[in-house]
């Protein structure tokens, strides 16, 4: 290798190489081999840990934000997943960049040991005792004994309504029990036999291993303490119980009602077995389709079980806090019927429907319920939906005294409102756009504001809706004031969507041709829920966008939420900052940001590992003034190349090398012409330039180097004054595509090397790249775009990378920058 | 060339040994050890070209077995082959100099490539 080249390199680039086994003479074949498929393997694992990340990011904003069910344990072991995850990228890193970036290593150990400390609150389900009176216990004891009686006992002691008194079998006593009858193995099949054989065989298997539960034996001490707590409540041994199941892990939003069992008038000699047939519903068939769609494992079904005293009730029912169709109206619906409601919920008993408004109850009601027991179970409605911060399902009883106990209390679903009432506002107009995928729900209204660089964003007016190409997190500097966003590409798992659903701004991502049908200025309304955009201001109702709940329903929510913190929020957003460093890092987001900025870099240099092997290099035949030496990844070239040691164009199978080799072989293109002496940019060469080229100049025909593979390339090139790095991945998905792009280093004086990353950036912005300046240093990037534009792109860049070498003597004024620019774009070949 | 000289820590003696004999059967020397201070004293004596630990073992655990070879022997590289995938054993591990961090179950052809990689790692810098 030249002195030049190793001089030129950042230092801690030479001491990656040192640090890489390909450095020493006593290298062994097979490891020859490895050499920069190491370095590419484990920048590829970044990349895919890179998109797992922020997958997991969107569901768990997702999740947390009402948007999407799911199970709070399936949610925690991927946040757990995910830590581990950004290690090893932190880990690969480190490794690309040979210990460059240790700093990380305390940022992830910090951030994890935070996060598990919110996680392991959710973590020791079995631990704890095996029976809890209900006066002790809070909705933080869910994981011990499910959300349905953990709430009962909040409402009981927090809240301070009447609930009938009683005490919980733990999940803790349901692990007992399984383990001393070795049943979880029984059990653990049942998921197995539904992968295998699908839902039909499933009634027969969950038929087995509920018989397996009911004929099992509660064991010796477990039996004593359940009984124990029996006889402690007051009027016992006669004493009758409801026995209701209360099922660990599983959000109550979103539980079915009616899925598990209900004993009651359970006496004291039933009681056990009454308990193994409520522990025996964790595996009916509905139970167990249940949480395999959500991918929970028997494993994870604990059943804790609630006995509370049996009230003898005048007459009892459920109630709604909101009535479905319009939960922003004051309505109360309440079903009651007379004497015991056991079969309401289900659908099985009719009952008398009463509609309260606004707090009134309606004339006409009072078959079995009183109107003052209407108003106070609307006054209840309110109360518990304050406290829970969300519309409250409630299940109620009044005894004959006229005393009125709450039986259990959840979220209930209402419709959402954005989307009904959009559509309702928008009859009879016809949307003027449709299409693209939901980043963030809601409706909003404003003009329209084009943001075609991050320039723009700082004229960002309030209540406007943003629109642009493709999506990008800067524009969370504007999400406080942003009415809705709009952009032609983009996916909902991205950074910029994310970061709309933690603003709460309405957004949609990837409409094509959102920038030809919305003018600049032109006033319209995005309902983004439904992918729709009108023209002018529709009238929206108040908060069409849907506002997150300030009180979450669980405490397990709060404290997967808590954790949340520690993942999605993205503090990192700017890596010019002089805060864009690993002590900063304050999420698994951060990191991940930082190792993605990071890690490009890194990969500026890959050529240098490549440059090293020349065993490995083939040589391309083409008519070029520079040497280019083609390394490959696989399926990049022609297998017959790597015996000869040479390819043709041709034989470059490379998607990605293709196209860049195409654009740089243009044959519009007269390198190897003399330029006519008129030139003025040349004049000005011959006039001032030449004596003082400095030495690199005179290293033109210097090789270049291609990693590549099918759909990857690394192309750098150090031929003339510049040192520029592409790096390229062209494939089928959209989100996985980019180009970066690196220019560094003239070799020309101050000036005209000023001017020369002038015409780049010129360039490289109008054909849609995101371009960032320091000093005399250029990155440009492209990402998330369709392959045939990449393709183009790569042309572009290929005919640009030839041009630019002619132009590096001929930029004398800030004038010829621009003139350059131009005659390139207007595709002016012949003018270089 | 002569053949690597591996050596494998891990308590789980259904694990090691399987994979001593694939190992040895694709070339490399290997000695199968389950316990860390064992191990400690062997490298005392006899040369290899790289250490296979497993974080999790009873006695002295593999987190204290990579501090020690680090300091009595900063020439041999370890890698550290877990089970129990944990952040917090893999940043210390790092930290502490370990080659590379790797969970089980692994390819066999992944952890020859690592082992490998890891041995001329050693060789080019001494």
């Amino acid at each position: 290798m030249m002195a030049g080249d190793a001089r030129d390199r950042p230092s801690w680039f030479r001491r990656a190489l040192d640090a890489l086994p390909w450095s020493g003479a006593s290298s062994s074949a097979e490891a020859r081999d490895a050499r920069f498929r190491v370095l590419y393997d484990r920048f590829r694992e970044i990349l895919i840990l890179n998109d797992a990340t922020l997958q997991l990011i969107a569901d768990l904003e997702d999740a947390l934000s009402g948007r999407s069910p799911f199970a709070l344990e399936v949610m925690t072991q991927r946040v757990r997943k995910a830590a581990l995850d950004v290690f090893v990228m932190v880990k690969n890193l480190n490794q690309i960049t040979g210990g460059r970036h240790l700093d990380l290593y305390e940022a992830i150990r910090r951030i994890n040991v935070s996060l598990e400390a919110e996680l392991a609150i959710q973590q020791r389900p079995s631990a704890g005792p095996v029976t809890i009176g209900l006066d002790d216990l809070r909705t933080s004891h869910a994981p011990l004994v499910g959300m349905k009686m953990a709430t009962l006992g909040e409402i009981k002691s927090v809240v301070g309504m009447p609930v009938p008194e009683g005490f919980v079998i733990a999940a803790a006593a349901f692990d007992l029990f399984m383990s001393h009858n070795e049943l979880w193995e029984t059990a653990g099949r049942l998921e197995s036999i539904l992968e295998a054989h699908g839902s039909r065989s499933l009634a027969g298997a969950c038929k087995q291993v509920q018989l397996a539960i009911l004929s099992a034996p509660v064991p010796d001490t477990l039996a004593a303490q359940i009984l124990g707590a029996f006889d402690a409540l007051a009027g016992a041994p006669d004493l009758r119980v409801a026995m209701r199941s209360s099922a660990v892990g599983e959000d109550s939003a979103s539980s079915h009602a009616g899925q598990y069992h209900t004993e009651l008038q359970v006496q004291r000699d039933a009681l056990l077995q009454a308990y193994r047939a409520v522990v025996a519903s964790a595996y009916s068939t509905g139970a167990v389709a249940y949480r395999f769609e959500r991918g929970m494992t028997s494993a994870e079904a604990r059943m804790a079980v609630g006995c509370m005293r049996m009230v003898a009730p005048r007459c009892s029912g459920i109630l709604f806090s909101r009535a479905f169709e319009c939960p922003q109206e004051d309505r109360v619906v309440i079903s009651a019927t007379r004497g015991l409601a056991a079969s309401v919920a289900s659908g099985e008993q009719s009952a008398e429907e009463i509609l309260v408004v606004n707090g009134c109850a309606p004339p006409t009601a009072g078959g079995c319920i009183r109107r003052d027991d209407i108003e106070q179970l609307a006054r209840i409605a309110r109360k518990l939906e304050q406290y829970f911060g969300q519309p409250q399902d409630v299940e109620w009883a009044i005894d004959e005294d006229g005393k009125l106990f709450v039986l259990q209390s959840r979220p209930m679903v209402v419709a959402e409102a954005p989307s009904s009432c959009v559509i309702d506002v928008a009859q009879g107009q016809s949307p003027i756009a449709t299409g693209g995928l939901v980043a963030c729900p809601g409706a909003g209204a404003g003009p329209v504001v084009v943001i075609r660089s991050d320039e723009d964003l700082d004229r960002f007016p309030a209540e406007a809706v943003l629109v642009a190409h493709h999506s990008s997190p800067t524009f969370s500097r504007v999400m406080q004031r942003c009415s809705a966003i709009v952009t032609e590409v983009g996916s909902p798992t991205g950074h910029m969507a994310i970061l709309a659903r933690e603003f709460d701004v309405p957004a949609i991502v990837g409409l094509p041709g959102a920038l030809a049908l919305l003018s600049d200025g032109q006033t319209v309304t995005v309902d983004a829920t439904g992918c729709r955009i009108f023209a002018g201001r529709l009238a929206l109702p108040h908060a069409s966008s849907p506002r997150r709940a300030p009180n979450a329903a669980s405490p397990a929510v709060q404290a997967l939420r808590r954790a949340a913190d520690l993942v999605t929020p993205l503090y990192l957003t700017d890596p010019l900052s002089i805060e864009f460093i690993p002590r900063r890092c304050r999420s698994l987001h951060d990191i991940t940001r930082f190792v993605h900025e990071k890690v490009f870099e890194a990969m500026f240099h890959f050529g240098d590992v490549a440059a090293d092997d020349r065993e490995r290099a083939v040589a391309l035949d083409a008519h070029l003034p520079i040497r280019v030496a083609l390394y490959d990844l696989g399926g990049g070239l022609h297998p017959e190349t790597l015996a000869s040691g040479r390819a043709t164009p041709d034989q470059v199978t490379s998607v990605p090398a293709r196209a860049f080799l195409e654009g740089m072989l243009d044959p519009r293109i007269r390198w190897d012409q003399p330029r006519p002496v008129s030139t003025r940019g040349f004049l000005s060469v011959l006039g001032e330039g030449i004596a003082g080229l400095p030495a690199e100049a005179q290293q033109v025909g210097r090789t270049s180097y291609a990693v590549v593979s099918d759909r990857y390339m690394n192309f750098s090139t150090k031929a003339g004054y510049h040192f520029s790095t592409i790096d390229t991945w062209c494939g089928e998905s959209i989100n996985k595509n980019y180009i970066h792009f690196r220019f560094e280093r003239g070799g020309a004086g101050g000036q005209r090397r000023a001017r020369r990353v002038q015409f780049l950036d010129t360039v490289l912005s109008r054909l849609d790249f995101v371009t960032q300046r320091r000093g005399d240093t250029l990155v440009a990037r492209l990402q998330k775009y369709q392959r045939p534009l990449i393709v183009e792109r790569l042309a572009a860049l290929g005919r640009l990378t030839l041009v630019a070498r002619q132009l590096d003597m001929v930029m004398d004024t800030d004038a010829s920058a621009e003139y350059f620019a131009n005659a390139f774009l207007a595709d002016k070949l012949e003018s270089f | 060339m002569a053949a690597l000289r591996i050596l494998l820590v891990d308590d789980e003696l259904d694990f090691i040994e399987p994979l001593a004999r694939r190992m040895e059967r694709r070339g490399m020397q290997c000695v199968a050890l389950q316990d860390g201070e064992k191990a400690l004293a062997l490298i005392q004596t006899e040369r290899f070209n790289c250490v296979v630990l497993d974080v999790r073992m009873p006695g002295i655990d593999g987190i204290e077995v990579l501090r020690r070879i680090r300091r009595d022997h900063p020439d041999l590289p370890v890698v550290l082959l877990t089970g129990h995938a944990s952040v917090e054993l893999g940043v210390r591990g790092m930290q502490l100099g370990a080659f590379e961090y790797l969970l089980k179950p692994i390819d066999l052809d992944d952890l020859l490539d690592t082992v490998r990689r890891a041995a001329d790692h050693a060789l080019a810098g001494a």
